[in-house]
């Protein structure tokens, strides 16, 4: 049907854009309060879901390297030529962001507070993070690294309840730094070569050139992710975020900076970093233990959310560390199941609190008498935990098996600090399903709709279906 | 005989428009502030359409046309084009005379033609002298003379000292033509120190005329306090004359003195980074914001050209005319943020206009960010542009410096942003005209589609640039 299949990732860059505008021109009156540009939000995930099936169903998932490459000559003078390419790790992982969004999307169906900006704002970030993973050249691969920086800072400004406007702007601040760092590096390494991602630990560069290209390159990538100094933007700015959308977009961000250090390490790092490592290891670990225990003490199940999801992507970095890469497809492939997990519970959070609110209750027992979403919550957060639910379970299996056999010890806090995080999930689940007589005289919050029960137990069979790699269906 | 004086066309043609524009200001008494700007539209269209016409065409050795000349006497034409025609909305709300400003902008384009082709420094130091005096009459319109106070006595003073260099070259040379003091000067053993004295006269009252730092003390306080039509004809259009004299007059007169100039423009482009990032993030009123951060840019301008190499002398123009761009853009939002009338000038007089200008607010942000430099706006092409001039020559410093610095820069505009998007709105912002509309997305669109493929774009300005060595 496509000959060219190519283009295929151009049309996948370009429904965003067209859904962009398609939503800053649909009509926003006070009767349709939003649900117009919804819609068109909700219809071009879909399209592209669509557009990366049939992507799936052209790529070699055995191949190795990028495939259905396209490139494009963007400048004369510097010679840079933009390249675009796909594999298994980034369609995992594409795909997976493009279900949070979703539902995301579903979770803010009854706000109608600037929802044609939240649409266009989330649209527009959607493009950039689809451009990040599938850019193959030192340039595109910068250009989209920081383009999502706005989008994301729009959106948290508009709609994440910071409430100090300097904790915004250091967020920000700290982002648009790592992104400079990364634009002087790879300005530098052009200079010397131009060459592809994959390429790039190839590129010989004089050793004191080589220390500061590539501690900036790392310092880039860590600044998205939130371990220690940095895990303070993005803790004092995602925990005030009620709006489930904007917290699944906020939280892919450190998952850009996962996907740069291993598209760029993808062995390890450069040996002229290797005794840096050992350090960066274990402030990661502290991290990771501090953050899983304040997760697991503090009642609040965003701070439990917040430190699940911290405590995993310092999983996934640490796994991405170790001196192989036979664990990369492990980590897509658990990051893609755990992804659509983690929104669903936080578009389920969302949904108890405004309840909670609504009815005037606490957390106790506030499942209780709601079937419907007592299934959801109950599947997700069981899945969540580790249990044979969805992908998570075997690759993070593999995951620590590689860390086990690398250093016992080191693995052992980071099992530690996982169940932490994982009895955090799960002593939020018992207030909900706490069955106290006191909450049985006081009237049940109402129970989700049932088309978006079906959605999610569509969901929940993608999850179910995917227990070993989320794409064999398409293969 | 008449041929060889048709590259002086657009000139006369802008005379002419001065003359007729004089002579309707006497003899018609019901005048409308559009009557000044239908016969500067007219004048001025003519005098581009012949500028491009007679793009190679030279007046013996004093006027000098190329293709340099052309598109720096092009981009000035448009500015002052657009701008003109956006100015006229603010007359006809106020219902004020738009002589005298219509006037002097087209006397101004006059004299940036002069400069622009001159190679010989009295037509330079006429062209830029006069176009500067005329300023301070400018910045008497509307009766606000706070800007005027600043900028008379300095502008006097320098004229002098530009007067004075002069002088002191021609007493010491013999001679004011570009080509004859490169030759003189070129003998090293007649370098002395009355001609580097005499150049550094010459370049300060350049750098003086762009509100380089430390001179730029008139530049933040006449755009903060002039009327909109004022500040942003200043912010806007006389940085492309003053840019392409300083490279035409470095390149083809003063070259060498080449490495000792560097090191003073390095130290100059340096100040006025430092000064213009700290400056905006300190102000709270809008014009001045963004005209401390026109010193940022031209600082960086001026690092990145020198040494003058033809890949610097790109990389500048590039920046430069990125930055005239999203300044344009921003200046004409500022024509749409108004209340009762009045034009918005204070940070918190546009708290919350997102929700009721979401357009105009959506345009801000496009600008303010292509300034910035984040792709995939324009302005990555700036930014790209000049970090990888320095990068060649080997500047690791200057692009720390200039990226910290922008890191500064940043919070002056997150506080912009967080005043128009994520503040509640005080106050009921006006109808907005359509031609605001039309000329930001005009400009929205260049901003966007240009930087999709700029290989054509950026090569055949390369070509024209080049013709400058």
């Amino acid at each position: 049907m496509i000959e060219n299949a190519s283009v295929l990732l151009l049309y996948i860059m370009a429904v965003p854009f067209m859904g962009i505008i398609f939503t800053a021109l649909s009509k926003d009156s006070s009767l349709s309060r939003g649900r117009n540009a919804l819609s068109v939000g909700i219809l071009t995930v879909i399209a592209n879901l669509l557009l990366l099936w049939i992507v799936a169903h052209k790529i070699d998932h055995s191949g190795a390297g990028l495939q259905l490459v396209t490139s494009f000559e963007w400048l004369d003078t510097p010679k840079i030529e933009l390249l675009l390419g796909i594999d298994v790790f980034s369609l995992s992982l594409i795909a997976a962001i493009h279900f949070a969004i979703l539902l995301g999307f579903i979770g803010v169906r009854n706000n109608n507070y600037r929802m044609k900006t939240l649409v266009i704002l989330t649209l527009m970030f959607l493009e950039m993070v689809i451009g990040y993973l599938l850019s193959g050249d030192l340039f595109s691969f910068y250009i989209f690294f920081e383009a999502m920086l706005l989008p994301l800072f729009m959106l948290v400004g508009i709609y994440g309840d910071v409430r100090r406007q300097e904790t915004l702007s250091r967020f920000f601040m700290y982002n648009l730094l790592g992104a400079m760092l990364l634009f002087v590096a790879l300005c530098i390494l052009f200079h010397y070569q131009n060459v592809t991602i994959h390429d790039i630990s190839r590129v010989t560069i004089k050793h004191n050139i080589a220390i500061v290209v590539w501690s900036a390159i790392f310092i880039a990538f860590l600044s998205r992710i939130p371990i220690w100094p940095f895990h303070y933007w993005i803790s004092s700015v995602n925990v005030n975020i009620s709006n489930p959308l904007v917290f699944i977009i906020a939280n892919i961000i450190p998952l850009t900076g996962v996907y740069g250090l291993i598209r760029f390490f993808p062995l390890t790092a450069p040996g002229i970093l290797e005794p840096y490592l050992l350090v960066l290891k274990i402030i990661s670990i502290v991290t990771m233990i501090i953050i899983a225990l304040i997760g697991f003490g503090n009642r609040d199940i965003q701070y439990k959310i917040f430190s699940y999801m911290t405590v995993f992507y310092i999983l996934y970095l640490l796994g991405a560390l170790l001196p192989t890469d036979a664990l990369l497809s492990n980590i897509g492939f658990s990051i893609f199941s755990w992804l659509i997990i983690i929104s669903a519970i936080e578009v389920m959070v969302a949904y108890l609190e405004k309840e909670k609110q609504r009815s005037n209750r606490s957390d106790l027992g506030l499942l209780n008498n709601v079937s419907r979403s007592s299934i959801v919550m109950s599947f997700f957060v069981l899945a969540a935990v580790g249990m044979p639910l969805s992908s998570m379970f075997l690759n993070n299996m593999l995951i620590f098996s590689g860390l086990f056999s690398y250093n016992l010890k080191m693995t052992m806090f980071i099992l530690t600090a996982i169940i932490l995080s994982c009895l955090g999930l799960l002593q939020y689940m018992f207030y909900l399903r706490y069955p106290s007589e006191e909450n049985n005289k006081v009237t049940a919050i109402e129970d989700i709709s049932i088309p978006v029960f079906v959605f999610f137990v569509a969901i929940m069979l993608l999850m179910v279906t995917s227990f070993v790699n989320p794409l064999w269906y398409m293969e | 005989m008449l041929v060889n004086y048709i590259a002086l066309l657009p000139e006369l043609v802008l005379f002419l428009g001065l003359i007729t524009m004089g002579l309707v200001r006497i003899f018609r008494h019901t005048s409308t502030p559009k009557t000044f700007y239908i016969i500067y539209r007219l004048f001025l269209l003519i005098s581009a359409a012949s500028t491009v016409l007679f793009y190679n065409q030279n007046v013996g050795e004093y006027f000098y046309n190329n293709s340099y000349t052309t598109l720096f006497k092009f981009l000035l034409y448009s500015m002052t084009f657009i701008w003109g025609y956006l100015s006229l909305k603010y007359f006809v709300s106020k219902n004020i005379s738009s002589f005298v400003f219509y006037e002097i902008v087209l006397f101004n384009l006059l004299c940036f033609s002069i400069a622009v082709s001159a190679h010989n420094l009295l037509f330079l130091f006429i062209g830029l002298s006069f176009q500067f005096l005329a300023n301070n009459i400018l910045l008497r319109i509307d009766a606000r003379k706070a800007g005027a106070k600043v900028l008379g006595v300095f502008s006097l003073l320098v004229v002098m000292t530009f007067a004075a260099g002069i002088a002191i070259l021609y007493f010491y040379a013999k001679t004011l033509d570009y080509g004859a003091i490169e030759r003189i000067m070129g003998i090293r053993s007649q370098i002395i120190w009355q001609y580097q004295f005499s150049v550094a006269c010459i370049i300060a009252c350049l750098l003086f005329m762009m509100g380089v730092a430390p001179f730029h003390f008139w530049f933040s306080c006449v755009v903060g306090n002039s009327i909109l039509p004022v500040s942003g004809y200043l912010t806007i259009v006389p940085i492309f004359a003053y840019f392409s004299c300083l490279v035409n007059i470095c390149i083809n007169a003063f070259y060498p003195l080449m490495d000792w100039l560097n090191q003073v423009f390095i130290i100059f482009g340096v100040l006025s980074i430092f000064f213009g990032a700290i400056g905006a993030t300190s102000e709270s009123n809008l014009r001045k914001i963004f005209g401390y951060s026109s010193l940022y840019f031209i600082g960086v301008s001026i690092i990145t050209l020198f040494p003058l190499s033809d890949q610097g002398v790109v990389a500048s123009f590039t920046y430069l005319l990125v930055y005239v761009l999203a300044m344009y853009g921003i200046y004409t939002v500022f024509y749409g943020y108004r209340c009762k009338g009045e034009y918005m000038k204070e940070l918190s007089d546009i708290k919350g206009v997102a929700t009721q200008r979401p357009f105009l607010s959506a345009a801000l942000l496009i600008f303010m960010i292509s300034l910035i430099g984040t792709p995939p706006l324009l302005g990555f092409l700036g930014k790209l542009a000049v970090v990888n001039s320095l990068l060649i020559g080997q500047h690791f410093a200057l692009i720390g410096f200039e990226l910290f610095a922008m890191l500064i820069l940043v919070c002056a505009y997150l506080k912009v942003i967080t005043a128009v998007y994520f503040e509640s709105r005080n106050n009921m912002f006006d109808v907005v005209d359509r031609g605001v509309y039309i000329c930001l997305l005009i400009n929205v669109i260049l901003i966007l589609v240009v930087i999709i493929n700029p290989k054509y774009l950026m090569h055949d300005v390369e070509m024209m640039l080049v013709e400058v060595f």
